[in-house]
């Protein structure tokens, strides 16, 4: 478990250190597993209104027909004789397990024909359906006014919201039905107007009309029905109940046929077929999404985390270690990603409740607008969820699995390793180039080459070879002193009382000539300007005060590093360091806090020691100086040689050492 | 024992090949102290990585008591990394997510060690380093020589034969980095585990055991204890 703990411990909190990465991250999941969600629950709603409204306006949960009434385009030879329809109809009630799920059953007869007033006719689709069953059966297409059909008025009919307005009629008016009996003959009743219904479908509503059966029978002169309708309290035990149905009809040796509702539901499953391919077209793209956000915050994170991949590996972690821990980072962000994205639903469901629901304008077809619900099980939030998670795991484990098997040696260094990831046209010798830019230590290397260094009290001699215009040079020769803390300057002159002495400790910067009696004080903005200045180049401590930074790949090999401060030791703001192929320190400019150039150096070398810089100011360019290093030895030192008062003293035990 | 023999290692820069290591032979004791001293580019850290499983060889062999490992699988190496050598690098190279503690506990956490005795040999190695009361602390908040003793410590918690140190003063100011290494050796004498340190203070190879000389990714020159200055 101890494995486990350490790598969600560092998932979670190498996440936590970029956070706004990691909100913007968490956004996009969000909005893809709300979206999702979101879109799921409102087709989930959609398919079961649909259905709904399928069974429960006149259509019925099961279907009893004859063998090939439901495909047969004359549907007039396929009817079966009401006796035979009722006598199945008490034996399925008899049967307990079936009874106890259906709520009614009625047997219906379709025809069409023409109903009349004096005004006018208007042609109708008919249902004669068993009026006892009629409020179940019917219960999704209202009555807006009067009554349903019922046994007490065999002549009374329900008609639609449009086909009332057609004709000019409201309850209680009367109506002729003219139509053709089964044998041909053109037959006309009286009806009264009971029930106006409103179905929300306007094309339904304009032809819609259901009469008693009786009357219907009566009209046709017939007694053949075209299907028994049972009615279910629930829709989802349509299944079960088809299959009992289908038994029972087997048994008896019935040639009647049993259907459930959505098998003869074209538009339904045309419907649901648009809507899941909605869905999948959706799915598709918010996995895009979410993998590209998540794909990039891992992979920025494996660029960042090149070291720490590195000291995984180096201390026994396996490739398969360190790529689990960034594993765990995609899982984390899915899981606190669909968190965020199903708070995000929930919050949207309670304001869209507190401002009274959300309406959806009318559907085509409809004349009803309809309120935004969404309809979520548990296993569709957690198949949402799941994807969630292998999109999430999947996007972290290609930058992963790439980032942690690459070479050790290179990752502790820090190169821009990752770049081969980003830039995967790069050549094989382009990649082995930038795996050598190595930020730090190039600036290490550069301390390094200078003289003298890793001795703690070391003396060296230098030469400041000034250039002035008109090609005057003058030589000046130092001899330096200097500990990790401070530095004490001598010129060798032999020309009595000019030999100058430079402190330079902890508490600041003086000069002093020989045989003067005080020491004059350098100000730090003096120390950036003229001869002052030449010495801090010497001291700059690339790797300890300046902050290492990517390398710029110039034309011709040329590579340019900018570093700047990381501390107040620092004495320039920055510094842009120009290297050759090697790597190699050629020029350098140093930049005042200001962000103004104070001065440029050229870089010699002697093997991989620096020989010399050129110097040249800024503000002088006419005039440039050389510092040459000479020779170089470790010599004693006390830590009063460097105060004010012995700085003359220790100048002069300095010009006599041996070099 | 570790033991290279007539190593290669070549770097390729786009048409420019630089040689790092050119036919070295080193061997490393049991208990003893190594330095690896060479002006910078001589191949210092170059042999220190082929010898600690962290770079590959290009020609050679690297052998552990007698055992060829430099052709091992990436997990063989991994194991070996684990549980055989300990690491100290310029930069501490601690995670910053973790607390002091559980950067020490690390490496039982990755072989799948068991915690309870190896927090208490990390408590032991902590107090011995003088942090024990920062324990639990952010590493982020701690100085650079701080940081260098969690190391340390890291590299010992496995019960270690060889630790590989490269440069790890090489930030620290000079006080700082003579207590460091001053700590590294004594924890190393009395756990007797082997050193090889990288560095370019000839005052750390004084109290080396043996001092190999690198220039031009060659063996320039070495001398044992007592041999005087190179």
């Amino acid at each position: 478990m101890n494995h486990i703990f350490f790598m969600i411990k560092i998932a979670l909190l190498s996440l936590l250190r970029r956070k706004v990465r990691l909100g913007l991250t968490l956004s996009s999941i969000g909005v893809s597993v709300f979206a999702a969600t979101f879109y799921y629950g409102f087709m989930q709603q959609s398919y079961w209104g649909l259905g709904e409204s399928f069974a429960r306006s006149g259509q019925g949960h099961i279907l009893i027909a004859q063998n090939n009434w439901f495909e047969a385009a004359k549907q007039d030879d396929h009817r079966v004789p009401r006796d035979e329809m009722e006598e199945l109809r008490q034996l399925i009630l008899e049967q307990p397990t079936l009874a106890r799920d259906i709520s009614a059953i009625s047997l219906k007869r379709h025809f069409t024909g023409l109903v009349g007033t004096s005004e006018g006719s208007q042609v109708f689709v008919a249902a004669g359906v068993s009026p006892e069953g009629y409020g179940q059966l019917m219960g999704w297409a209202p009555i807006t006014e009067g009554e349903p059909i019922n046994e007490y008025a065999p002549y009374g009919i329900n008609i639609g919201k449009q086909l009332a307005e057609k004709l000019g009629v409201q309850v209680d008016d009367g109506v002729a039905l003219m139509l053709s009996t089964d044998d041909g003959r053109i037959n006309a009743i009286d009806a009264t107007i009971q029930g106006i219904s409103d179905s929300g479908s306007r094309a339904r509503d304009e032809v819609a009309l259901t009469i008693p059966l009786p009357a219907a029978l009566e009209a046709l002169a017939s007694d053949q029905i075209d299907v028994m309708a049972l009615s279910l309290y629930e829709t989802e035990a349509t299944q079960r109940v088809r299959s009992e149905v289908a038994i029972l009809l087997k048994k008896t040796g019935s040639k009647l046929t049993v259907r459930s509702w959505d098998e003869v539901a074209d538009y339904y499953q045309n419907v649901r077929a648009l809507y899941n391919r909605i869905f999948g077209g959706i799915l598709m793209v918010l996995t895009l999404v979410t993998s590209l956000a998540v794909g990039n915050t891992v992979l920025m994170s494996v660029y960042e985390r090149s070291q720490e991949i590195g000291i995984l590996r180096a201390i026994g972690g396996r490739g398969s270690y360190v790529t689990r821990i960034f594993l765990w980072e995609g899982l984390l962000l899915g899981l606190m990603g669909a968190a965020l994205g199903l708070i995000g639903l929930f919050a949207f469901e309670v304001i869209g409740n507190l401002m009274g629901g959300i309406w959806m304008p009318p559907p085509p077809g409809s004349s009803k607008p309809y309120p935004l619900t969404l309809m979520l099980d548990s296993l569709g939030v957690l198949s949402i969820l799941g994807l969630c998670l292998v999109v999430t795991i999947s996007a972290a484990f290609v930058p992963a699995f790439l980032g942690s098997r690459r070479n050790i040696a290179q990752l502790l260094a820090h190169a821009c390793a990752m770049l081969i990831f980003l830039s995967p046209s790069l050549s094989r010798d382009a990649q082995a180039q930038v795996l050598d830019l190595q930020a730090g230590e190039i600036l290490k290397k550069i301390d390094q080459a200078f003289p003298g260094v890793g001795i703690d009290s070391l003396l060296i001699e230098t030469k400041f070879i000034d250039q002035k215009p008109g090609g005057q040079a003058s030589t000046v020769s130092y001899r330096v002193l200097r500990t990790p803390q401070n530095s004490l300057v001598v010129s060798q002159s032999d020309k009595p009382g000019q030999k100058l002495v430079i402190l330079l400790n902890d508490k600041g910067m003086w000069m002093q000539k020989e045989g003067s009696r005080q020491a004059i004080r350098v100000s730090p903005a003096q120390r950036l300007l003229g001869q002052a200045s030449h010495g801090d180049v010497v001291n700059v401590r690339y790797s300890l005060d300046y902050e290492a930074q990517s390398v710029e790949r110039q034309s011709q090999g040329i590579m340019l590093q900018l570093i700047p401060r990381r501390n107040r030791e620092a004495a320039y703001s920055k510094i842009v360091l120009e290297l050759d192929q090697t790597q190699t320190l050629r020029t350098a400019a140093y930049y005042a806090l200001s962000g103004k150039l104070l001065k440029k150096a050229l870089f010699s070398y002697q093997g991989y020691k620096i020989q010399a810089i050129t110097l040249t100011d800024a503000l002088y360019q006419e005039r440039s100086t050389t510092i040459v290093f000479g020779g170089v030895k470790r010599m004693k030192s006390e830590a009063g040689m460097f105060s004010l008062q012995r700085m003359l003293m220790a100048a002069k035990l300095i010009s006599e050492e041996q070099l | 024992m570790l033991q290279l023999i007539d190593g290669y290692r070549t770097f390729r820069s786009g048409p420019v090949e630089t040689p790092a290591l050119r036919g070295v032979s080193v061997q490393m004791e049991p208990g003893t102290k190594l330095a690896l001293t060479g002006p910078s580019g001589s191949g210092k850290s170059s042999l220190l990585k082929c010898m600690a499983l962290l770079d590959q060889l290009d020609q050679g062999s690297l052998q552990l008591d007698g055992s060829s490992i430099s052709h091992l699988s990436e997990n063989d190496k991994a194991y070996i990394r684990g549980n055989t050598f300990g690491f100290i690098f310029q930069h501490s190279h601690l995670i910053p997510v973790l607390t002091l503690m559980e950067n020490v506990l690390l490496p039982i956490g990755i072989m799948r060690g068991k915690l309870r005795p190896a927090k208490e040999r990390a408590e032991f190695l902590l107090r011995r380093l003088g942090l024990a009361e920062l324990a639990r602390k952010d590493v982020r908040l701690l100085s650079g020589g701080q940081r260098q003793r969690v190391a340390i410590a890291r590299a010992l918690i496995h019960p270690v034969k060889y630790i590989f140190a490269d440069e790890p003063t090489a930030h620290l100011d000079t006080e700082t980095g003579r207590k460091v290494l001053e700590l590294l050796f004594e924890l190393s004498q009395s756990e007797k585990v082997a050193v090889l340190l990288c560095t370019h203070d000839p005052r750390h190879t004084a109290v080396m055991d043996r001092v190999i000389s690198l220039q031009d990714g060659r063996v320039v020159a070495q001398r044992s204890q007592g041999e005087g200055e190179l």
